[in-house]
């Protein structure tokens, strides 16, 4: 878990629906089995971005807020490539 | 004259992107605006000048777009827009209406969309629509200005 991703990006300045849009063109440069760490910020991308993730097929393997975020601030979520 | 409204499909990304460039300050390139395109329950429309009115040296102008997403009994306003030269001229209103028609064909319930609070003429525009105000983003777009979020029941 703690291994660190391949991939990283940072969607915290981006809106629906360019929060979802981004984390999947960074998907599409991956490789089967990568794993990228998305930094995000807000209930919105909270909600949306693992739900559509997970309809393309690929794994959420943890989203986690970053330390002393609260619920709706900013968290950390791994997906592995399918 | 009246503009015509044609679907759009992914082929028309880098069109999409350079009016969308042209219409906000954070735009869409090309790969995001095919990105958008190619997301599970993305429909477009554009309307563009009608061709009877173009000529060899002069083709079709594109005057905006309206991109929505369907996902089971509820649809969202993806983004809106009409280029600086066709506005006023009720080229929004019906690409809205060609939408509202079209979610309804899919048998989608509710229309929700997000709409800055001092874009008065989207206001405008969405409630005439019978889009109603039923939740508000503080400081949701990156000038520190509110999301409006609005629904129509279809």
């Amino acid at each position: 878990m703690n291994e660190k991703a391949n991939y990283y990006l940072d969607i915290t300045g981006e809106l629906c629906p360019m929060t979802f849009v981004k984390t999947k063109l960074a998907i599409e440069k991956m490789h089967t089995g990568d794993t990228l760490e998305v930094r995000l910020k807000g209930d919105e991308p909270l909600r949306n971005v693992p739900r559509s993730v997970r309809e393309l097929g690929h794994v959420i393997v943890s989203v986690a807020p970053e330390p002393g975020e609260s619920a709706g601030g900013i968290h950390r979520l791994r997906i592995a490539k399918a | 004259m009246t503009a015509v409204l044609l679907p759009i499909f992914p082929a028309h990304s880098r069109l999409l992107a350079e009016m969308h460039r042209i219409c906000f300050v954070e735009p869409w390139d090309e790969a995001a605006m095919g990105g958008v395109l190619t997301m599970p329950g993305t429909s477009g429309v554009l309307a563009s000048e009608p061709s009877h009115g173009a000529s060899p040296e002069r083709k079709p102008a594109p005057q905006g777009f309206l991109l929505w997403r369907t996902a089971a009994d509820e649809a969202e306003v993806l983004t809106l827009l009409v280029l600086p030269p066709y506005r006023r001229t009720g080229v929004a209103g019906r690409l809205l209406d060609h939408a509202i028609d079209a979610v309804r064909q899919a048998g989608v319930q509710a229309f929700f969309l997000e709409v800055a609070s001092d874009n008065a003429a989207g206001r405008a525009l969405y409630s005439s629509r019978h889009f109603e105000q039923v939740g508000m983003r503080p400081r949701y777009y990156r000038n520190s200005i509110d999301a409006i979020i609005m629904k129509r029941k279809i």
